[in-house]
């Protein structure tokens, strides 16, 4: 008797505290109404914290172009808010970078600005971000802002973007008799070359690296299946469309150019190493994007860039990577000063600049015309032809349990490549377990 | 007890030294590595030989601010805890064990069963308790508005302040003294906190040490909570802090510099090591006298 | 408790005494009678009921919580706790790989433990027979206790690397052919335990020459005088000493053997394709990395019960054996 009052008493005492709990996150998240609003001459100066990097580099690295871009942001920020200081926070990229802006979100203290690539439509929908206006995107290319929209508003600006492109490496290409200027265009000729390199380098040079893990291999996975016709899910995300005839095609070619690969290298969920294989002559081909042009000159490559190879019967096509959106938590008290910062990053004197400086790719139109910068970095026309020519679009995202799909998706993606399950079979059963969670 | 044969010695140092070996075998390897260059790391046979030693990468760790921070605030934690771990464990021993009264052992129960809970099955609602803590953080009464304890000291100090594991040691180590101490302190007079850090804190110092061991190990490895709590740079921890730093030598787009990150690897390592050293022998003396014994 | 409650009944007898300031007298007489009788519950609750506060915000509540919010769907991050019933535990027995998770944590736990136990044992008696330079064995093998295991997985994934490691490179030396560990969930397998054990051992071996030093030297002599064998001694002796030990080395050890999380997160992240996944890494990643609380609640809710269910079998298993 005695014991089971105490009992009681205690479980009430601990529902009561669960809807507090509960009332309480539900309330946290929505956006105060009366916002602060930030307006020229206010007394304190604005600290706007944001989680990226938007320069080459950290603040700390001195080198001039790097802090020219730093400079550059403050002064345009300043015109607006005088006194305005940005503190820059490394929270990562990917997944890391989510998990930290979620739980941050749900702490109820999130940066002011952020970026990220693929997660703008699970965190809109969420209701964490504030809409963009239209007028800041007019200069923006469709394919990127794709990625920035939920049930048609804008939620994010794209700092810079990217595409897929064939690298390859000349020198191994010249060790294995072939002509290094003439890089394969069609999948039959990339297979060939590919296990004619492995098989004259016996072990000390490779074909071709393929990226089999997580999210970075589903990238570089993507465009083959779209040249043919396929992807992951239909148009409009609604249905899954895993185990199509042209997503298996796509997988075996793949499966098959893998065993030309450096050996373990399929393994590895290191994406810097796998890439350094190519840049240091220990393979010759590599799906890669834009921001490989500098890496792969640091690591002193005789790399070159070509469009993807495509099947007999495919058509060119491709996906966004590397895409940074930029986007202002509706959390923020600095609603303001977020968006001037969005405006000045999707501008069209910014990207020139980030993009000269980096060899990156603007998703500004404007700044993509601009002709100094393919001047400058020549094998960026390369990727202009390929955004000129090339279906691009994101990768979908799910309109129900995102992260398990994916998780699915994997799954199957690295049981086709790295180990020996039928493909027909793992596309299925990932195809079930999407269908499962989307219901 | 016979004399060893020779066979019998050999046989005894020989599984000695070849399990010595591999359990030394890794800081041994992150040590050289350490020491040497890239290019000695590439080379390894074993154990990488450095062909020209390299100080200035600890010299240049050991001075970076940011390694420093991380080792100042871990330290706080350590000793907080050490402190409160010590104090906590002596008193509560003391009430279960030498004290009699109703509901003492169903109070114990309750505290021993919540070991067997896997802290990460209530990391999120711990979470949540952090982050919705009334009046903590810009948060009101009823935990709405701000972001409670999150990336302030106190998610970093409020946690685990009854460590069961440290009062269930304890109590073994208490139920195995003699009642006549504590009759004697009656009978004197003495009060409950004169008779604890009196009679009983100078019989119990084998079991302090292995807790400071026991905590300083766990704080100063505690990774995941860190890692959840803690936003700003300033208030990192060594483990969160270490891994990111590692990851920062890893990015993409560069060559890792492993020595660098062996050498980091091998400062995170040497208070531990050091705590354990100056404490070791009482180590095994504490849990000889605990309920463990044959 | 309940005599507190009943105490309060003594208004009733005061009325019956009457007088004016009698009832105060009897009632301050038999409060310190009370006071004193109870002095010792008095001063131990006075003491624990701050760390049973404590105790039930940080430890009860959250537990209680991971209960409720298994029959919830929630994001945590908008909206309030969907209430959905027993659905997340259908999912659970039903649906992708929790259940083998689980058994996964099992089979590996049990395999760690045993490693530990032999080699622990094996190392303690070894050491503890007077030889040179223990003091520094004893600190060798205790090191790996001692780091943290972030840097763990650092040196364990440089040193595996499918690529530029240092065990493929040793292998490629040896002239064998290099064995990919990352696509074999066995191989995988295999070096989590291997980790697992090498960071783990060091404690089981202090706690192994903790029990050897404390068993009495007179059963020795009584032995020896005997005339019995080494061997003999040892079976009939040591070993049987030692039992109390192993036994809670086992009920630990198959306690813990659901909570190996690190090595998984750090190192294989449950791969290859999902197949050294265990239980606490997919709850980890339902929380965490999902954001789906319902579910990873619900998992929670079930380790909590398997291992309830075998901490009381583990005690009354030692209770039989001991009594």
């Amino acid at each position: 008797m005695k014991k089971s009052r105490k009992t009681l008493f205690k479980w009430v005492a601990a529902m009561v505290m669960v809807a507090m709990l509960a009332a309480c996150s539900t309330k946290a998240p929505a956006p105060s109404t009366n916002t602060p609003t930030n307006s020229v001459g206010d007394s304190d100066p604005i600290r706007l914290t944001v989680w990226a990097q938007p320069s080459l580099d950290w603040p700390t690295n001195t080198d001039k172009k790097n802090q020219d871009l730093y400079e550059y942001i403050q002064g345009e920020m300043e015109k607006k808010f005088p006194g305005i200081i940005i503190d820059y926070v490394g929270k990562g990229w990917g997944d890391d970078l989510r998990q930290n802006l979620m739980l941050a979100v749900m702490a109820g203290n999130p940066p002011d600005v952020s970026f990220g690539e693929d997660f703008v439509p699970e965190l809109a929908k969420l209701g964490a971000l504030s809409e963009v206006p239209a007028d800041f995107t007019t200069d923006l290319a469709d394919g990127p802002m794709e990625a920035a929209k939920f049930e048609d508003k804008i939620y994010a600006v794209s700092g810079m973007t990217g595409i897929f492109a064939l690298m390859y490496n000349k020198d191994v290409m010249t060790k294995a008799g072939l002509n290094p200027d003439a890089p394969p265009q069609t999948w039959d000729e990339w297979f060939e070359m590919s296990k004619k390199i492995t098989e004259t380098g016996k072990g000390e040079y490779f074909g071709s690296v393929v990226q089999t893990t997580g999210l970075g291999g589903t990238f570089r996975i993507a465009p083959f299946m779209r040249q043919l016709g396929g992807d992951l899910t239909s148009p409009d995300s609604e249905k899954i469309t895993f185990q199509s005839p042209e997503n298996v095609k796509a997988l075996s070619f793949l499966k098959e150019l893998s065993l030309t690969a450096p050996s373990g290298s399929t393994a590895l969920n290191d994406e810097n190493a796998l890439y350094n294989l190519v840049h240091h002559g220990k393979a010759a081909f590599g799906v890669a994007g834009p921001w490989h042009i500098s890496w792969s000159q640091n690591e002193k490559c005789n790399c070159g860039f070509a469009p993807l190879p495509v099947p007999e019967d495919g058509e060119r096509a491709n996906v966004i990577v590397g895409n940074t959106l930029w986007f202002v938590l509706k959390q923020s008290k600095n609603q303001e000063a977020g968006m001037e910062y969005l405006r000045i990053i999707a501008s069209k004197e910014y990207q020139e600049k980030f993009a000269i400086a980096s060899g990156r790719m603007p998703s500004n139109k404007l700044a993509i015309a601009n002709t100094e910068l393919v001047e400058l970095v020549p094998q960026l026309a390369v990727y202009g032809e390929i955004v000129a020519n090339e279906q691009a679009g994101p990768l979908p995202s799910y309109p129900k349990n995102g992260p398990k799909i994916w998780e699915a998706w994997h799954k199957a993606q690295e049981s086709v490549l790295i180990g020996d399950k039928s493909i027909e079979e793992s596309l299925a059963e990932a195809q079930k377990t999407a269908e499962d969670l989307l219901k | 007890m016979q004399k060893r044969t020779r066979l019998e010695s050999f046989i005894i140092y020989g599984i000695l030294a070849a399990g010595s070996l591999i359990m030394f075998y890794p800081f041994l390897f992150q040590l050289m590595a350490s020491l040497g260059t890239n290019r000695d790391y590439y080379a390894t046979f074993i154990v990488p030989i450095p062909t020209e030693w390299q100080l200035e990468r600890y010299i240049q760790v050991f001075t970076d601010p940011q390694v420093y921070r991380l080792y100042i605030n871990t330290l706080i934690r350590c000793l907080w805890y050490i402190f409160t771990t010590c104090i906590i464990a002596l008193v509560a021993s003391y009430v279960f064990s030498k004290l009699r009264f109703k509901g003492r052992d169903t109070v114990f129960l309750i505290f021993l069963a919540s070991m067997m809970i896997p802290s990460q099955v209530t990391l999120v609602p711990t979470y949540l308790l952090y982050v919705r803590w009334p009046l903590a953080g810009g948060n009101d009464w009823l935990g709405q508005g701000g972001h409670g304890m999150l990336d302030s000291w106190a998610a970093l100090l409020v946690g685990g302040l009854v460590p069961v594991y440290a009062i269930f040691l304890m109590k073994q180590m208490m139920d195995s003294l003699p009642f006549d101490y504590e009759e004697a302190a009656r009978v004197d007079g003495s009060g409950v906190f004169h008779t604890i850090f009196r009679i009983y804190f100078p019989m119990t110092r084998p079991i302090l040490a292995a807790l400071i061991i026991i905590t300083f190990i766990g704080i100063w490895n505690d990774y995941l909570w860190p890692l959840i709590v803690i936003n700003s740079m300033d208030m990192q921890v060594i483990a969160t802090g270490i891994s990111s730093l590692m990851g920062e030598a890893k990015q993409v787009g560069r060559v890792p510099d492993y020595p660098s990150i062996f050498a980091l690897a091998t400062i995170t390592m040497i208070p531990p090591i050091l705590v354990y050293l100056w404490l070791q022998k009482h180590f095994i003396q504490a849990f000889a006298m605990t309920g463990v014994k044959g | 408790m309940s005599r507190i409650l009943n105490k309060k009944a003594i208004p009733r007898e005061t009325l019956v005494s009457g007088g004016g300031s009698a009832p105060d007298n009897v009632q301050s007489i038999r409060l310190q009678k009370w006071m004193r009788r109870h002095k010792e519950g008095i001063i131990g609750y006075s003491i624990l009921s701050p760390m049973i506060l404590y105790f039930s915000i940080f430890a009860v509540f959250p537990a209680l919580f991971v209960i409720y919010l298994s029959l919830t769907e929630w994001t945590g991050v908008a909206g309030l706790p969907e209430w959905v019933g027993i659905k997340n535990f259908r999912t659970f027995f039903t649906q992708g790989d929790y259940v083998e998770t689980l058994i996964r944590a099992g089979v590996y736990g049990i395999i760690i433990l045993f490693c530990s136990l032999i080699i622990g044992l094996l190392i303690a008696l070894l050491l503890n027979q007077k030889v040179f330079g223990s003091g520094a064995i004893r600190t060798i093998w205790y090191l790996p206790v001692l780091v943290p295991f972030a840097v763990v997985a650092q040196m364990v994934n440089t040193l595996l690397s499918p690529v530029d490691g240092v065990v493929k490179q040793m292998m490629v030396r040896f002239g064998m052919e290099p064995i990919v560990f990352q696509e074999s969930a066995l191989w995988m397998s295999f070096w989590l335990i291997i980790i697992t054990v090498w960071k783990g051992v060091g404690s089981t071996v202090i706690i192994y020459l903790a029990g050897l030093q404390g068993i009495d030297t007179t059963l020795y002599e009584a032995g020896k005088v005997d005339g019995a064998s080494r061997l003999k001694i040892f079976w009939y002796i040591t070993i049987p000493c030692l039992r109390p030990i192993t036994m809670f080395l086992l009920i630990t050890g198959i306690i813990g053997s659901f909570q190996i999380f690190e090595p998984v997160q750090l190192i294989t992240y449950g791969g290859p394709h999902g197949d050294t996944n265990i239980i606490l890494y997919r709850i980890y990643q339902d929380a965490f990395q999902a954001f789906n609380f319902g579910m990873a609640s619900a998992s929670s809710v079930v380790v909590l019960v398997v291992t309830l269910i075998l901490s009381v079998m583990q005690y009354r298993i030692s209770q039989r054996r001991i009594t």
